[in-house]
């Protein structure tokens, strides 16, 4: 049973002197979900957060948290617990008075404070450093004591503002998983904003990828990730090769044409025959292979550089006059060695493809 | 400012002293200038309030001898304290004011706070003479309105003196204000309304507290420039209104009497940073403003 509630959105809007920083996002959250509003700055994913919490009044639209509009309710009685990009810890009060800053706000007894403001300084591992100050703990440190006091007054929601950005990457991969791991325990619904697409593909139940204030794309980090909806999110998660095409008759086994001339099967879709429209497929996807090799799609190309990546190389390969696609190899020691200006095949399955429109 | 609960001023200090730790040499300049034009006539101070043609202690004898001493120091360490309180309570929410407006208005209003910065301390007193005397501004107004008949002696009232001192000395109180209110953070009072508290709390939970250092130098700042201010009382005060720099004054310049001068110098020195020290360690101010912790 998650103790987080539910969250939607309804056409939410916010302008600012006529300028909109927001243009209409609607969603439904389930209790006990982890969603992560992702996008480059600029994009409103910030400002839909500052008006979930309250912060910022929405020109139009509504927010429901378990079914009840809070969209007129003031900061301070939403019940949810932030944490902020910069931590914003309290520097006149200890750990443990950050951490029970809330309990006091809501007049809970002390004897129920003090086990729920041990339980949570436990849970994010900072027994020993109770009665410090915020100005006596490393970055990572202050970081725990934030999400503690996020999370102890049971809230509805935890809204977090790009909470890791200003830790190393161990650090952060570290604080990552450990979030992820409370978040499941306590069955909270986590807002996350971040524009770090690895963060957001690795901790999140669904991802809203926003650009220009609007959410282009929803889904699961797994959807977002390998069926992108448009070039835009394509782009933006991951790298990606953009194949452009010219689509053939609709139909069973469907096909399309390259610039270089070479006929591809691709994947089922609305798209009018005749129509340009580029074939997406993610680098991993992609095989450098021989003639004689077993894949269906297989185009000729020219080796046009390597990166070395340690667990995996790189290639550039020229398909046709002006498209290079990039694929990546694992280093596993096993097969030929591949060096610039081979001549080759790459291959790919079709369901590994996307065809997006232009 | 010894009473600091939170070591934010203990971090923020932590620059120039490790600086000046590698760096010696680049206090000497400010080491001289204080030792010549500071220590030393401080010393020279205190050697003549015990010194005058062999060891005496006639100028404390005086003052500890005579109540009239008594009531002047008395006397002056309450028009401190009050002018302190007037300018805390007037500076504050005008400091809190000037750091909640946008940049170009705060520039442009912190000038206004300034620029009695740049006229004459007496100036700026025989202003209030003007305003304040018999044929001043107040009471001819009054009186063209018909509300008196004859001019009220506002000068050569305590009320006076207060006005002067606080007027004179509020840039100092909002200045200190100023700069403190102006680094705290502002995501943390949305935090704290996050977290559960109205406006109204979170500003004496989370804002107050944070403006002690700023409170601290203020209040120091004002006190002690209160208390030995001389243009000020001898302007706008009578007989009623005598300070101790006042006594001071005529025994230098009128009785010629420099070892009592003296004397009640370093008395006045010693009892102001007495008193200081005192409220800095006894006085919590968060139980003054009721529910920091």
């Amino acid at each position: 049973m998650p103790q987080g509630a539910s969250l939607s959105l309804r056409d939410l809007e916010k302008y600012y002197d006529g300028s909109g920083a927001v243009l209409g996002v609607s969603l439904d959250l389930e209790p006990g979900k982890f969603l992560t509003l992702l996008g480059p700055s600029g994009s409103g994913k910030t400002t839909t957060l500052m008006m979930i919490a309250g912060f910022v009044d929405p020109t139009a639209g509504e927010i429901l948290v378990n079914g009840r509009s809070v969209t007129r309710v003031p900061a301070h009685k939403r019940d949810m617990g932030m944490v902020f990009q910069s931590y914003a810890l309290f520097p006149h009060m200890t750990v443990r008075e950050n951490v029970g800053f809330p309990l006091r706000m809501r007049g809970v007894a002390r004897s129920e404070a003090e086990d729920r403001i041990a339980t949570f300084v436990k849970l994010v591992g900072l027994e020993a450093l109770a009665k410090r100050y915020p100005q006596q703990l490393s970055g990572g440190q202050q970081q725990r004591v934030a999400l503690a006091r996020a999370m102890v007054f049971s809230p509805s929601l935890v809204l977090m503002d790009e909470p890791l950005g200003a830790l190393d990457r161990r650090l952060r991969l570290q604080m990552q998983e450990e979030i992820k791991g409370i978040q499941r325990e306590l069955g909270l619904t986590v807002i996350y904003v971040t524009h770090d697409q690895e963060e957001a593909l690795t901790m999140s139940d669904v991802v809203a990828v926003m650009d220009g204030g609007r959410i282009s794309s929803y889904g699961s980090p797994r959807d977002i990730y390998e069926r992108p909806q448009n070039r835009f999110v394509a782009n933006f998660i991951g790298e990606s090769n953009f194949i452009p095409c010219r689509l053939g008759d609709q139909g069973e086994a469907r096909r399309c044409e390259l610039i270089s001339g070479h006929s591809v099967a691709i994947a089922p879709t609305d798209a009018p025959a005749g129509s340009s429209a580029v074939i997406f497929l993610r680098p991993e996807r992609l095989r450098l292979c021989k003639a004689d090799d077993p894949l269906p799609n297989k185009v000729p190309g020219r080796i046009t550089g390597e990166i070395y990546l340690g667990d995996s190389s790189l290639y550039r390969v020229r398909i046709a006059e002006g498209v290079e696609v990039k694929v990546k190899r694992p280093n596993r020691g096993i097969g030929m060695p591949i060096v610039e200006g081979d001549e080759l095949m790459v291959g790919w399955k079709t369901t590994d493809s996307v065809i997006l429109q232009t | 400012m010894t009473d600091t609960t939170f070591p934010i001023p203990a971090a923020a200090g932590r620059g120039p002293r490790r600086l000046a730790g590698r760096f010696p040499w680049l206090m000497a300049p400010a080491a001289v200038f204080y030792v010549v034009f500071f220590g030393w006539p401080l010393l020279q101070m205190l050697w003549s309030s015990i010194w005058s043609d062999g060891f005496t202690f006639a100028g404390y004898a005086e003052f500890f001898s005579e109540p009239v001493y008594w009531w002047v120091l008395g006397y002056t360490m309450v028009i401190g304290v009050v002018t302190l309180v007037l300018t805390l309570g007037i500076g504050y929410p005008v400091a809190y004011w000037l750091v909640g407006l946008n940049k170009t208005w705060t520039v442009v209003l912190m000038a206004f706070v300034l620029i009695p910065f740049w006229s004459s301390g007496l100036v700026r007193t025989y202003a209030w003479l003007v305003i304040l005397g018999r044929q001043g501004l107040v009471n001819t107004t009054l009186i063209s309105f018909g509300w008196i008949d004859e001019p009220m002696p506002f000068l050569g009232t305590h009320t006076a003196v207060l006005v002067g001192l606080t007027y004179y000395l509020l840039p100092y109180m909002i200045l200190c204000l100023f700069s403190v209110m102006n680094n705290i953070d502002r995501n943390l009072m949305l935090a704290a309304r996050n977290l559960g508290a109205s406006p109204l709390r979170a500003f004496f939970a989370i804002f107050v507290p944070l403006t002690k250092p700023g409170v601290f130098a203020g209040s120091f700042l004002v006190f002690m420039l209160a208390v030995g201010m001389y243009i000020t009382p001898a302007l706008l005060g009578g007989p009623d209104q005598t300070t101790l720099p006042l006594v001071i004054a005529l025994q230098i310049n009128e009785a010629l009497d420099w070892t009592l001068a003296a004397a009640l110098s370093m008395i006045l020195l010693v009892v102001s940073v007495a008193i200081q020290i005192f409220a800095n360690r006894y006085v919590d101010f968060d139980k003054m403003w009721g529910g920091a912790r």
